[in-house]
């Protein structure tokens, strides 16, 4: 664009320029940090106030990835996006003048308005924003004209309306402004506003946030009362970045408002917005930042948490899960969890993953989630975590797994092996919970049948007889009754361990409590051994509990 | 300024036949047009000054080798090219606006030379076209690169030039702010691309910065009035020049000024979802047609909401733009909806606009009575204080 000149700048333009260029760059790089800005920029202060104390204005030509002074190049970058030339090129700016007296509150308005950020709420262009920054020192030329026309034909209305209009104006100056004096209007200029600042403020607050709220109302409406049409999507989207911007502001009752909103939205168009709102809620950044609100605010947590998760899409439980691996509290993890349970038909392999191996709080999290779901459904995704690092979350897994039979048969079949002593108690005393007695009762058995059961600890072993005696069946009722029996002789001559069986046997007939096994009871009560005194007090609770009264 | 250059004179007096003048006074016009345009992006080396230039040259040379001199001249009544009017077709309107308010804002009215310049005088015409070097010129142009063989006619007073400078951007301006309304409303209507904001921006700028100038001469724009399809372009125009005068003497600031008179151009935008045949209807409307109208300010705000932008300014022109059709108190079982001061001060303007205008159903009012039927009539709509307020404002005008 701007052609090689003969004549380059002064060696001090191109060092203030430099220095110029330096503060900008450290500002791009630390662009979080606004209140640091003005201190980057002293040094371009200094340097450009020193230039301007030798020429009054200094004009700097603009280019898409460069600034020039004479033709050379003061300051240069890559052009994109978000660079200062860039913005300020593609939106028209041609020119920049600095001018004596400048300030550093100018220079530091003048380059946030040049820099482009990545403030979600978009911005007004380049041009707009340093009109109205009415920056004294700091003047700009951008090009010319109003550019409204749209190709050749559309520059032919326009002038052709123009004309027209332009005719019609100008005959309305001629005519009513005939009797106005320069001094008119200087003596109306000279009048003082009609409302002082208080009655300004109180009249136009010019607040942003109820502003939101009502332009959040206003997209509703318009959704809601079918005027959106083919804008829907751009009007959704339009909606989530008021969202983004309600959530910057941490402004809960808003963000409720607008969640709520868009959750009790009629009409036609309105689920076709909660479909394209809720993919855009269920980015996992954005939900991140919510639950890090919810961790600083505890108003979010009931205000705003539920109502966001509420909107998430059937496809979110993905990421949701992803979310639980965040630093949230306790209470919005289960939150989450249950948001994610919700939506268990598009993540359950995940879902299980995250139950085997996430840490200890989130996978209880997922637990606590899994009980609101149908048992069947809950026990079968809960199994995998039967199997986690942390005894909390097996035994509460094993809660979730056992409210199912079905599951509870499959999935604790092979805890009652586990290493977990805890673990396999538990297991068993679920299993003795069981409504299909016979088949719980078998794999109770199975257990029990094993060569290494006998060396288990005494408590353990009269866990695995209670809850067999519990499920009152057939094949459990035998095995305590031949073991009672059995146990009369010893077991390859250790009389005292044989006693032991026959002490378990008692109470697994004792939780049996049938009157079945208070015959089994009373044969043996007949004795005249520490058995027959255990079996004597049994058949005492048995009768009791059966209503046979004390003999 | 006022002084009309035709008259008194015989613009014939040279040999130059008129037609051959009135050609090469194009032809000068459209080249120097064209240098002007190009000057602000590129510099007078350029190769895009080429064909402009050896035109303007041409023409000059014959000019002057016919009539000894060469002469061209702006005023408020238009062109002259050695005396003789240079009269363009409405379609270079708009082109005549930007070529007068250019050189106006440089101080200058006009071109001479005795002798025709050779292209090296001509580059630095150009040279005084680009921004670097506005506002430092002379009758010679740029004091350490002065013209040769052209001289530039300077205002007799900055005082004159401004006025007339100010004349024409005001009339430049409102004639886009009309177009942009109008043209809007089309594309919106045959949804197809419409025009950027940001060059509705440019216009509010301006109109913003004229009605800092001079107020009175600002709000006289606002007496230009036309009925048919023509109607909302003219009427958004004059509200916006009512709402930035009105909000100005209320004493808002500069931003929220032009905020107010972007929001006055979309104001009624969202009756491009109206059919024309219902827009222009001089019958009373039907039940059917009463809800489409009604529906109309929702259209408006979508027209800007759908933009997509969230920041404050695009924020409250949508609300704006809304707002200032609802009542300020809420029909029985409706819920209220707060409205903002830009949507009060709107609707007062608009009320005000409409009925000093000719409809289909009515004969415009006068100033005077319309205030009377915005206080008496539609007190639930306006803003009482405001109303007064404005009342106050028109009234100053005599």
């Amino acid at each position: 664009m701007a052609e090689e000149r003969h004549q380059g700048p002064a060696p001090e333009v191109l060092d203030a320029f430099a220095a110029f260029s330096r503060s900008l760059k450290r500002i791009a790089l630390y662009r979080h940090a606004r209140d640091k800005h003005a201190s980057y920029l002293e040094p371009a202060l200094v340097a450009l106030s020193g230039l301007l104390q030798h020429e009054p204005v200094i004009t700097v030509a603009v280019e898409p990835n460069a600034l020039l002074v004479s033709g050379a190049t003061v300051y240069s970058e890559m052009a994109r996006e978000e660079s200062l030339c860039f913005r300020l090129h593609r939106d028209g700016v041609r020119s920049i003048s600095f001018s004596r007296g400048l300030t550093l509150r100018e220079l530091l308005t003048f380059t946030e308005v040049a820099l482009p950020d990545e403030r979600r709420s978009g911005r007004e262009d380049a041009v707009t924003e340093l009109w109205k920054a009415d920056l004294v020192n700091v003047s700009y030329a951008a090009i010319s004209g109003y550019r409204m026309e749209q190709g050749e034909e559309d520059r032919e209305r326009l002038q052709n309306a123009i004309g027209e209009v332009a005719g019609r104006a100008e005959q309305t100056l001629q005519r009513f402004t005939a009797g106005i004096a320069q001094e008119d209007e200087l003596a109306f200029r000279a009048l003082p506003p009609m409302l002082g600042a208080s009655e300004l403020r109180q009249l136009d607050p010019a607040a942003v946030a109820p502003l939101m709220r009502r332009s959040v109302r206003t997209v509703l409406d318009i959704v809601e009362r079918g005027y959106a049409s083919r804008d829907l999507g751009v009007l959704t989207e339009l909606l989530g970045r008021l969202i983004d911007e309600l959530m910057e502001r941490c402004d809960d009752l808003a963000l409720e408002e607008a969640l709520k909103g868009a959750a009790l939205l009629e009409g036609k168009q309105a689920a076709e917005l909660r479909a394209l709102l809720g993919v855009r809620l269920a980015d996992l950044s954005r939900l991140a930042q919510i639950l890090e609100h919810a961790n600083q605010l505890p108003s979010f947590n009931t205000r705003v948490v539920p109502h966001w998760l509420a909107l998430l899409p059937p496809g979110a439980g993905g990421v949701l899960l992803d979310a639980l691996e965040m630093q949230v509290k306790p209470s919005h993890r289960v939150m989450v969890a249950r948001a994610a349970a919700a939506r268990l038909e598009g993540c359950r392999s995940l879902y299980q993953a995250k139950l085997r191996f996430s840490p200890t709080d989130v996978s209880r999290a997922l637990l606590v989630a899994l009980r609101e779901l149908p048992s069947e459904q809950g026990a079968q995704v809960a199994a995998p975590a039967l199997l986690h690092d942390s005894s909390a979350v097996r035994r509460d897994a094993l809660t979730v797994v056992a409210s199912d039979p079905q599951s509870a048969l499959t999935f604790l079949r092979p805890i009652l092996g586990h290493d977990d002593v805890e673990l396999r108690v538990a297991a068993a005393e679920a299993l003795g919970k069981s409504q299909r007695a016979e088949e719980a009762a078998a794999v109770l058995l199975e257990a029990m049948t094993q060569s290494g059961f006998p060396k288990r600890g005494q408590e353990e072993q009269s866990a695995f007889h209670r809850a067999l005696g519990n499920l009152h069946s057939q094949a459990g009722l035998e095995f305590l009754r031949q073991r009672l029996v059995a146990g009369r002789r010893s077991i390859f001559g250790v009389r005292k361990k044989a006693a032991q069986l026959r002490h378990l046997a008692v109470q697994g007939l004792v939780a049996d409590g049938s009157p079945a096994s208070l015959e089994q009871l009373e044969l043996v009560a007949q004795g005249r051994d520490e058995v027959a005194d255990a079996a004597r007090a049994a058949a005492r609770r048995v009768r009791q509990a059966l209503g046979r009264g004390t003999e | 300024m006022s002084e009309q250059v035709g008259k008194g004179f015989d613009a014939t007096a040279g040999v130059l036949p008129p037609d051959r003048r009135h050609a090469l006074g194009k032809q000068v016009f459209f080249a120097l047009h064209s240098a002007l345009r190009n000057a602000r992006i590129h510099s007078e080396d350029n190769a895009v000054f080429v064909t402009p230039l050896e035109q303007l040259r041409l023409a000059l040379y014959e000019l002057i080798a016919t009539d000894h001199s060469f002469e061209l001249k702006l005023t408020s009544d238009g062109l002259f090219v050695n005396r003789q009017i240079v009269k363009l077709d409405a379609s270079a309107g708009p082109l005549l606006l930007y070529f007068k308010s250019e050189l106006f804002s440089r101080g200058m009215i006009g071109l001479a030379a005795q002798t025709a310049p050779d292209l090296a005088d001509l580059r630095g015409l150009v040279r005084l076209f680009t921004q670097a070097l506005s506002g430092t010129i002379g009758a010679s142009g740029d004091p350490s690169r002065p013209l040769r063989s052209l001289t530039l006619l300077i205002a007799d007073s900055a005082k004159e030039a401004a006025q007339v400078s100010r004349s024409t951007r005001m009339v430049a301006a409102y004639s886009h702010a009309v177009f942009f309304v109008g043209r809007t409303i089309e594309l919106l209507h045959s949804g197809a691309q419409v025009i950027p904001a940001w060059a509705a921006s440019r216009v509010v700028q301006d109109l913003v910065d004229l009605q800092l100038e001079a107020p009175l001469h600002f709000l006289q724009l606002a007496h230009t009035k036309a009925g048919g399809e023509g109607y909302w372009g003219y009427h958004a125009a004059n509200v916006a020049v009512l709402a930035i005068s009105f909000s100005a003497r209320l004493g808002f600031e500069k931003r929220r000024r032009h905020e107010l008179g972007m929001a006055a151009l979309f104001h009624d935008v969202g009756m491009a979802a109206l059919p024309a045949a219902l827009l222009n209807k001089e019958e009373p409307l039907e039940q059917r047609e009463l809800a489409a109208v009604k529906a109309s300010p929702l259209f408006s705000a979508r027209a800007v909401l759908r933009e997509g932008e969230v920041h404050a300014a695009a924020l409250n022109r949508a609300q704006a733009v809304y707002e200032c059709h609802l009542p300020l108190t809420a029909a029985p079982g409706e819920a209220q909806r707060e409205i903002g001061a830009m949507g009060r001060i709107l609707a007062i303007c608009e009320a005000y606009d409409a009925l000093t205008t000719t409809r289909p159903y009515r004969r415009a009012h006068q100033p005077q009575k319309a205030l009377r039927i915005m206080q008496n009539e539609l007190g639930k709509k306006l803003d009482s204080r405001l109303r007064r307020l404005f009342a106050q404002v028109i009234e100053s005008l005599g």
